[in-house]
């Protein structure tokens, strides 16, 4: 096991080396000369000039990435260009929204997704599960920032129970957390019903149910235990889809989470910004990705990877 | 095999639903009353069944319908140009990473760090370098879809490399790009079509998406995302302008979902979710 955990600290460093590489390309990748970007199209020489050398574009290429690496670990990462606020200060705002959306939309997709997929497989072939399966497709092809716009129309307009504008209260989160959820949901009930199915038709349940063990403790104890395996993976596999989703949920409910602060920097070129925002969610996603391995391991002392 | 499709419900149920969708897109100009970008500013935000406007006519006066129509072609060569970006590059490649073990590694560890992108992130990425619009955001979407082929096509090349039959064709003089292509990939087409149709699903989605935030196509275009954006400025008073794209969106992309879970069920037991 410990071997196995210092391998796969290894390949996060690797990711994150890569993540790193790539954000710090971006301005670089840039059709045309950065510089020119940043200032405008109609800029004097002197003030292309000028964002050249607050850049460092004009250091050699290994100085200015040695230095993009030396302030990522003193945990500068620049100044915004458009309000020239540190872009750490930014992210410390709005970290902690796109954060809460996302945990919250996972719990919502697991509490949801998983005993729907249970009830489904347990009842195959019936209405119940032709209707969760019905569902799950549709929750599968919903374009989301629809459904949150649905979702406003419904509950904020029509029925006046929640508020359309974000405040931030706890509240507030419920229609976004609502809205990124059901595509987890109907993810997570397709895949526990089918690992479900699989795990049911096996020797031991047949044995444990020919003991007489009660049908709920077979269902539970025996089955849903080892079904999760493979639900745990879509689940962590799906984390992934949650933090990139954050940023279209936000859009709709005009949260100040990263992802409107994504989108705003990127339509006004506010390369800082974009480079720390991609850096920060892709290393948050590297370091779920580990933890869900490392709790493959823990789940199922089968799984020692080579 | 097509008998057995046609005897798949929810896969026929896809099929006429992606025909009809075809159909609208390529007679657009027949079918359209209007045409998609005329303004009639008197006839702002009609509702839908007023004279001459199915569907009514969104904040500029202009046809809903005609529009979702001719946004249909839109959509459709969205999810058709990104599956073959995305085909076009992950399969050459998870075919060599597959079949030359030289270039397993590296092709391998590119595949992983584009996956260390969540989700949207990496179209995110590649519209911030090359700047908002509908062919950048359909690159954009296409290199997002890259690892999925690259992965698959790597695991079915490396399930047959080394088959008798492909020791066969090698003693009997082929050379490898006539083994890899001749012997070797038709075997992987199966997984290949399932997964291409599950793509143009999530392509459609993931562009509409992109348009709707913004970073996708630009107005006045009648695709439906950027239809869903202007029109949620008037979500309160004029709930229709947002409620025929955002449908129009979601029935293409079921249509492609469920086209992909028949032919899944057909071409590929081990992973049926129908048993």
């Amino acid at each position: 096991m410990p071997a196995y955990v210092v391998r796969r600290l290894g390949h996060l460093l690797l990711v994150a080396a890569g993540v790193v590489v790539i954000t710090f390309s971006m301005l670089h990748l840039i059709p045309g000369d950065p510089a020119l970007v940043v200032a405008g199209e109609f800029a004097s020489d002197e003030s292309v000039k000028a964002v050249r050398a607050r850049l460092g574009l004009d250091q050699p290429l290994h100085v200015q990435f040695a230095r993009y690496v030396v302030n990522l670990v003193r945990l500068n990462l620049g100044e915004s260009f458009r309000s020239n606020v540190p872009v750490r200060r930014e992210l410390a705002l709005s970290y902690p929204i796109s954060a809460q959306l996302a945990v919250y939309s996972m719990l919502i997709a697991g509490v949801v997704g998983v005993p729907l997929g249970v009830i489904a497989a347990v009842r195959r072939g019936t209405l119940a599960d032709l209707a969760t399966m019905l569902v799950a497709m549709a929750g599968l092809s919903m374009p989301s920032f629809w459904l949150g716009l649905n979702l406003i129309l419904i509950f904020a307009v029509r029925l006046g129970w929640l508020r359309a504008l974000w405040s931030g209260a706890l509240i507030d989160y419920l229609l976004p957390a609502i809205t990124l959820a059901t595509f987890s949901v109907a993810l997570i009930a397709r895949q526990t019903r089918s690992s479900m199915l699989e795990v049911l038709s096996q020797d031991y349940i047949r044995t444990a149910r020919a003991k007489g063990l009660a049908a709920r403790t077979v269902t539970y104890r025996h089955a849903l235990l080892n079904a999760l395996v493979p639900v745990i993976t879509v689940i962590g596999l799906n984390f992934g889809y949650v933090l990139g989703g954050t940023v279209i949920t936000e859009s709709i409910f005009s949260m100040r989470g990263m992802g409107l602060l994504l989108v705003g920097s990127i339509l006004d070129r506010d390369y800082p910004v974009v480079q720390a925002g991609i850096l920060v969610l892709a290393l948050n996603f590297a370091v779920i990705n580990l933890a869900v391995d490392l709790l493959y391991a823990v789940i199922d002392p089968r799984i020692r990877y080579e | 095999m097509l008998k057995r499709l046609a005897r798949h419900r929810s896969a026929v149920v896809g099929l006429i639903v992606i025909g009809v969708l075809i159909l609208a897109a390529i007679f657009a100009p027949v079918l359209a009353w209007h045409a998609p970008d005329i303004q009639n500013l008197p006839n702002r935000l009609a509702q839908p069944g007023s004279p001459g406007h199915v569907l009514g006519t969104d904040e500029l006066g202009r046809d809903i319908l005609s529009r979702l129509l001719y946004g249909a072609r839109i959509s459709l060569a969205i999810g058709i140009v990104v599956v073959l970006v995305a085909v076009g590059v992950g399969v050459p490649a998870g075919a060599l990473a597959g079949y030359d073990s030289r270039y397993d590694a590296p092709i391998m560890r590119l595949t992983d760090l584009l996956l260390s992108f969540p989700g949207i992130l990496l179209a995110l990425v590649v519209v911030a370098v090359l700047g908002p619009g509908l062919r950048n955001a359909m690159l954009a979407v296409g290199i997002f879809s890259v690892p999925v082929f690259v992965r698959i096509t790597r695991a079915s090349v490396l399930s047959v490399r080394d088959l008798e039959y492909v020791h066969a064709a090698r003693v009997a003089g082929s050379s490898d790009v006539r083994i890899l292509f001749k012997h070797i990939m038709p075997n992987c087409l199966a997984p290949l079509l399932v997964q291409a149709t599950f793509r143009v699903a999530t392509s459609i989605l993931t562009a509409a998406s992109l348009s709707f935030i913004g970073l996708g196509a630009q107005p006045p275009s009648p695709e439906w995302g950027a239809m869903l954006a202007t029109g949620r400025v008037n979500l309160y008073i004029a709930p229709h302008v947002t409620l025929y794209p955002g449908l129009a969106i979601f029935v293409t992309v079921l249509a492609f979902n469920l086209l992909g879970d028949g032919l899944r069920d057909l071409l590929d037991p081990r992973l049926g979710t129908t048993h």
